[in-house]
């Protein structure tokens, strides 16, 4: 279900222009891109239009952001099949806010595929197709250390602040812990799909690593709380965030995503 | 479960991040104050290991034994068990709140619909899971059995809560979304339910005192009850739009045995709302019909214990 964090923190990781880009301006190109493709009406041909020019738009970026192309294909085959799931369903069921259906093919046991069945699942595909590149585009450039610290400059409660900061550091340990895991159960042949072993024997040892991943957290948790106090932590501490002003370039990038999402919604 | 982006128009999905907005509020305010102590770090780096322990995959094949389920596999949520553990859905709230957050830069649910994500998931999983787990304890189940509801039922709502969501959005027809959504969760509870049990039953002997064992007795009995009371009003609400406009089968019947009789027996008493509904209210009239009748029901079971309390 997920790409692993250290494929994700290796991209995150390379030069380049877009990746030199402020942090809180990608999040709020990031925002404006998906807000303006969700806020999109549902029926309308010429979003297809609209969305592909974001899309060219995006996919430039990633690559002038040097992203290795495998990445890239194995994010959206990851995120692709959940999207698909209900769209296409679509072109089957009869929209309750579209009053008359063009029947295109009847199938047996009563089905009908209806021309604005399909549209409104093309259109439901093509949306989610583009707020999914925007959110790849964001997070394969900028580290999540990067995104909490950016969105903090933006104004993120401090409290939620710093609990975004805990959970991000700790990721990675609990991402090599878990491979720790799985390498001493793999060594002895341990597999969830092995059949010659009782199936409840199997549940059991999932349980386990859940139970013992919940409570090495815990322990985690309580131990860097504990050094924490012991270095003068209170409720009233700030998560320190150094001034970063936004540059020429910054400011540029900015608006000229506002000027290709108004061009594709005045020219369109 | 998680909803992308695009599947809810973005007026409705403001309305959900507007209803998580106030609960994350007030989780994060019970890490602060409620807790003996600050656990606002704890919590942060606890919500990590969440993060991560939903990345191991559990077998489908290993609930049901079919061959079709080869490949499929799903993850523990742990909504109601970390309700469960802490004592207090708002736990729930806030871990799923961050595990949420963070999976959508994976791709898993969408920054709009993330609202509505963490209501499902996080806000009606882990109240509804923590407060039928009480309620089961209360009547003196036994622990497993009552931890094994507690995790199924925090599926199963969700899984309802979200048919009814896409109907709203127009996305995803209500019956067929129940039924496809509740079949798909119901089986997933199942897992969740085991896997509830065995966890806490392995963290309650590594380390007991995490456990807020004692804190369940003290949930007063009115807080489960409301909390049976928002989803049966819940349940309720969206019944009219799930019913068929076909007479039900005891009705059917009694009309053709006794046609004659029942018109003179019946005829004479009028109901105050017929057929479940204030006329010419359409829909809005059959919804206002049950919220009345709730009410007016709650009412009586009161005024019935007031008068039971006297004697």
């Amino acid at each position: 279900m997920h790409i692993s964090l250290t494929e994700l923190e290796r991209e995150t990781y390379k030069k380049s222009p877009v990746h030199r880009i402020d942090g809180r301006i990608k999040i709020l190109i990031t925002l404006a891109i998906i807000v303006y493709a969700v806020a999109l009406p549902r029926m309308d041909a010429l979003n297809f239009l609209k969305l592909g020019m974001l899309e060219v738009y995006i996919i430039t970026l990633m690559l002038l952001a040097r992203l290795e192309l495998s990445y890239i294909a194995l994010r959206f085959a990851i995120a692709l099949p959940v999207g698909f799931g209900i769209a296409a369903f679509q072109p089957f069921l009869k929209q309750p806010f579209i009053a008359n259906f063009t029947v295109l093919y009847t199938l047996p046991m009563g089905f009908e595929i209806t021309r604005e069945g399909m549209l409104f699942g093309a259109v439901i595909l093509a949306k989610f197709l583009v707020c999914i590149s925007a959110v790849i585009l964001l997070s394969s450039t900028t580290s999540m250390s990067e995104l909490v610290s950016s969105a903090r400059r933006m104004g993120l409660p401090k409290e939620l602040a710093l609990l975004f900061t805990m959970m991000v550091r700790y990721l990675f340990v609990f991402w090599n812990m878990l491979g720790r895991i799985r390498t001493a159960q793999k060594t002895r042949c341990f597999d969830i799909w092995n059949k010659k072993v009782p199936r409840r024997w199997t549940l059991e040892q999932v349980g386990y690593t859940i139970s013992s991943m919940f409570v090495r957290s815990y322990e985690q948790g309580e131990r860097t709380y504990q050094s924490m106090l012991c270095r003068g932590y209170s409720a009233d501490a700030h998560v320190y965030v150094g001034r970063k002003n936004i540059g020429l370039s910054d400011a540029f990038v900015l608006s000229f995503t506002m000027v290709i999402i108004g061009a594709a919604q005045i020219l369109v | 479960m998680h909803i992308p982006d695009g599947y809810i128009p973005l007026g409705q999905a403001a309305v959900y991040w507007l209803i998580a907005i106030i609960f994350i509020a007030r989780s994060v305010k019970w890490a602060r104050n409620d807790m003996n102590e600050d656990m606002i770090p704890l919590f942060g780096v606890l919500a990590a290991g969440m993060f991560v322990l939903q990345t191991i995959n559990i077998a489908a094949n290993l609930l049901i034994p079919v061959p079709m389920l080869g490949g499929v596999s799903w993850h523990v949520v742990g909504a109601a068990l970390t309700a469960i553990i802490f004592a207090s859905p708002w736990a729930a709230v806030l871990l799923m709140t961050l595990v949420l957050a963070v999976q959508s830069l994976f791709g898993d649910g969408g920054v709009t619909a993330m609202g509505a994500n963490i209501l499902n998931m996080g806000i009606i999983g882990g109240f509804m899971g923590y407060y039928s787990f009480i309620g089961f304890c209360k009547l003196s189940v036994k622990r497993q059995v009552a931890l094994f509801a507690g995790a199924w039922l925090s599926m199963i709502l969700p899984a309802l809560a979200l048919a009814f969501e896409l109907w709203l959005a127009g996305t995803f027809p209500l019956k067929q979304g129940v039924l496809l959504m509740g079949t798909f969760q119901g089986v997933a509870g199942i897992g969740e339910g085991l896997m509830t049990v065995i966890v806490f039953g392995a963290i309650i002997k590594a380390r007991p005192d995490i456990i807020a064992g004692d804190a369940h007795s003290k949930v007063s009995t009115l807080k489960v009850a409301a909390a049976g009371a928002v989803v049966f009003l819940g349940l309720a609400i969206a019944a009219p739009f799930l019913a068929s406009s076909n007479p039900d089968g005891l009705q059917q019947t009694a009309s053709v045995v006794i046609k004659n009789e029942i018109n003179s027996v019946i005829a004479p008493i009028t109901p105050i709302f017929p057929n479940y509904s204030i006329p010419g209210m359409g829909e809005k009239g059959r919804v206002a019909a049950i919220v009345i009748g709730f009410a007016a029901i709650i009412l009586i079971w009161l005024g019935a214990a007031r008068l039971m309390k006297k004697v």
